[in-house]
């Protein structure tokens, strides 16, 4: 992709992203409820098939421009599931063991009239993706979904698209929402929004409903989550753009001591240690999805890449949103002053997939410093 | 006039996986062992040969173009080539000349100056150190009071210049000098260029608390040096020193050091017996993490500067984020070894000989020289953040 197309994608973003910023402060920190008319702006746009391949009716663009579109929306806070739903359901439908039948499933998320999301974490949030705390039991028509799921995005989805160990193996199943023994419990983030805990009491998984089977599934979840990583950071990048942009107008405006505060050289050399951030982890985020869309980079690496990104972009979220906070003094902590719905923002985002933490593990055993670690 | 000597072949003809691998034997295979990884700043009767060595090769420029003498290699190539000396440990010698002499004469230079000045560059028989810093100029660089007066065909020298990496182990000096006392102190200044050996000139080591004496003071006595060694114009200085420091804080903020202290900081751990230890492997991933985006960054800016645009303000990132992660690295080296912490030089420990540092002793004043972590801070605020003043 050109880097006039992506010009373009941005400023079809920020567009987007600029008339999400200017409601009112008390609806963007509201609890958050699924609004059809934006997640329909959000799919004519084609941001939910950035990552379908041509071949399958979408628009085979890539990570990187995922990155641009989710930063744009960082910036809003906003808070609609586009990379949930764009970034880490889709690409599991686009690659079906039968795409054909798949296809009208895909076909009606991509283009925003239904809705799919991903439950591969167990109770515990580990970041493994092969360890779910779901089990597919039985054999043929007879398979029985049973266990829980958590940290799942959009609560309200139409289409689950659960992990399932199946065996010694891991195979994703395509449960509607209705199904019979399947409990829904949102529980509220930080910034509003809702993560789903999912119980499954022998939900029904036939051939029909099995989306991936265990040849297939780890390698297909595994990059989906990795593309879910980094457009997470490329979001938490956004965030930080936009905090940045307020704590800098604020620091040229607010005087104190008859001089702006944004001259007193310990809240410059801060605002400067902020910035970095910004940069050093949009640098990371933007080479992790080069790394993701070229095709001859191995796996290992572009998950120690994801893990990478995702793990630099949300510690340096919640360093930056802090320091932002500090500079602000008692006017930041207001909820009318709108600080706070980026930096509740920014903690959603750095927890949700596995925290920074969780990553710079995933990173280190992927990524190993030769002569150290159990070998 | 052709410049140095040709180039073998078309560097960037070739793929960069092969351009890599004729880069690396060359360093494998000639490179002296004992030289590599060295702690400290290796003297010319140390490193003088292996430059020779690639100066007859027509290597010792690979960033300038082939019409000049260099390799005129690719920003890719380019970025191989350092990767490929860093990986052999390979230590600079005082390459002022090449990564800023030459440079700046293609881009400022007279014919003539060209002409003069850089063949000597390419054979090495000169090698140039810089003369910036002053007793009291420091941070505040352009407060410097070295004058230089026109008097005849000549400037005429008076002043010192301190901090001068390896002014002992060069043949001329750049200096920036004061030739307009009454203009406002930036609008002042010309750059001009000086062989060390101006009757008038005296050098003088200065020792580091590492023990080394890599630096210098210059003391300038009635110092004659030609009017047509004056580059740029006339109290121009000012503006041709700051498109050097461009390329300085490009070459301060590279992912060689910190990568390098990474290296130590896990042979450290090996010998401690923490190379299994989660704690250690904790910290080294965040490390490691900090090191890998600091590349992504500097590959950033590498590629702009290998446009040939010019770089912002902002590329002091870079240098403050290279060096303060090098000294985290070198910090956590020290921590890592316990109660060998405080030896000098090289220790045995755990089966194996460690210089634990090392690292520290190079870390330390990386965050003052070539423009402080505070200086570039203040940089940044202003120029990029656009923060008031006082």
């Amino acid at each position: 992709m050109s880097d006039e197309h992506l010009t373009l994608l941005e400023s079809s973003a920020d567009a987007f992203a600029r008339i999400r910023r200017a409601q009112p402060i008390s609806v963007r920190v509201a609890p958050f409820v699924f609004e059809c008319d934006a997640w329909r702006d959000i799919a004519e746009q084609g941001w939910l098939s950035t990552l379908v391949p041509e071949s399958a009716g979408g628009l085979g663009l890539g990570v990187l421009p995922m990155t641009v579109v989710a930063r744009a929306l960082g910036r809003a806070a906003e808070r609609s599931p586009v990379v949930a739903v764009g970034a880490v359901a889709v690409p599991c439908l686009a690659e079906a063991d039968d795409p054909v039948c798949a296809r009208a499933v895909l076909d009606a998320v991509a283009e925003g009239s239904r809705v799919a999301t991903v439950a591969w974490q167990n109770e515990h949030g580990d970041i493994d993706h092969l360890s779910p705390s779901v089990s597919a039991q039985g054999e043929g028509a007879s398979v029985r979904l049973l266990g829980t799921s958590r940290f799942v995005a959009a609560p309200s989805a139409d289409l689950f698209i659960v992990a399932a160990c199946e065996g010694v193996g891991l195979a994703l199943y395509m449960i509607p929402r209705d199904a019979a023994g399947l409990t829904i419990v949102a529980e509220r983030c930080a910034d509003g929004s809702e993560l789903a805990l999912l119980t499954m009491d022998r939900v029904r998984g036939d051939a029909g409903t099995r989306l991936v089977g265990p040849d297939r599934a780890p390698g297909v979840l595994r990059r989906a989550i990795d593309a879910g990583l980094i457009a997470t950071a490329a979001e938490l990048v956004g965030v930080m753009d936009a905090v940045l942009e307020m704590t800098l107008e604020y620091l040229r405006t607010r005087r104190q001591f008859d001089a702006p505060i944004g001259s007193f050289q310990a809240l410059r050399h801060r605002a400067v240690d902020i910035w970095m951030q910004r940069e050093i982890a949009a640098a990371a985020v933007t080479a992790a999805g080069r790394r993701f869309d070229d095709p001859n980079t191995p796996e290992d690496d572009r998950s120690a890449a994801a893990s990478g990104a995702k793990s630099r972009a949300a510690s340096a979220a919640m360093l930056l949103c802090n320091q932002a906070l500090q500079l602000h003094g008692a006017m930041g902590f207001t909820e009318e002053y709108g600080l706070g719905l980026y930096l509740n923002r920014a903690l959603t985002l750095s927890a949700w997939l596995g925290n920074a933490v969780q990553h710079r593990g995933r990173f280190a055993v992927l990524s190993p410093f030769p002569g150290v670690g159990e070998e | 006039m052709t410049f140095g000597v040709a180039q073998e072949q078309n560097w960037n003809a070739l793929s960069d996986e092969a351009f890599r691998l004729v880069v690396r034997a060359e360093f494998e295979t000639h490179y002296p062992t004992d030289l590599r990884f060295p702690p400290r700043r290796l003297f010319w009767r140390e490193n003088g040969d292996w430059f020779r060595r690639m100066a007859a090769k027509g290597w010792i420029a690979p960033n300038w173009p082939t019409e000049f003498g260099g390799m005129g290699l690719s920003a890719s190539k380019l970025l191989i080539f350092h990767e490929e000396q860093e990986r052999g440990g390979i230590a600079r010698f005082q390459d002022h000349g090449i990564v800023m002499i030459g440079p700046l004469l293609m881009r400022y230079g007279t014919d003539e100056q060209r002409r003069h000045f850089l063949p000597p560059i390419l054979s090495c028989e000169h090698r140039w150190c810089q003369g910036y810093s002053e007793p009291n100029a420091g941070s505040d660089l352009a407060g410097l009071r070295t004058r230089a007066v026109r008097t005849g065909d000549d400037f005429v020298i008076n002043g010192q210049k301190i901090w001068t990496t390896l002014a002992m182990d060069s043949t001329h000096i750049f200096v920036l000098a004061r030739t307009d006392p009454d203009a406002k102190k930036q609008q002042g200044i010309s750059f001009l260029l000086v062989p060390l050996d101006t009757p008038g000139i005296t050098v003088r080591p200065i020792r580091d608390i590492a023990g080394h004496d890599e630096l210098a003071e210059v003391f300038f006595d009635n110092v004659r040096t030609p009017a047509a060694n004056l580059v740029g114009p006339l109290h121009g200085g000012w503006t041709i020193a700051k498109s050097l420091l461009g390329f300085e804080r490009i070459m301060l903020g590279s992912p060689k050091m910190p990568e390098y202290g990474l290296q130590l900081l896990v042979g450290a751990a090996q010998a401690a017996d923490l190379g299994n230890d989660p704690v250690f492997l904790d910290k080294l991933a965040g490390l490691q993490l900090d090191v890998a985006h600091l590349g992504d960054v500097y590959r950033h800016f590498a590629a702009i500067a290998a446009r040939g645009e010019p770089l912002g303000p902002d590329v002091s990132l870079l240098k403050i984020h290279a060096t303060e992660t090098f000294q985290r690295i070198a910090d956590l080296i020290i921590e890592t070894v316990g109660p060998l912490g405080g030896h000098a030089g090289v220790v045995a420990a755990g089966g194996a000989e460690i210089n634990v540092l090392a690292a520290y002793y190079k870390a330390r004043p990386a965050t003052i020289y070539g423009g402080s972590s505070e200086i570039q801070r203040n940089i940044i605020a202003k120029d990029v953040l656009n923060l008031p003043g006082r």
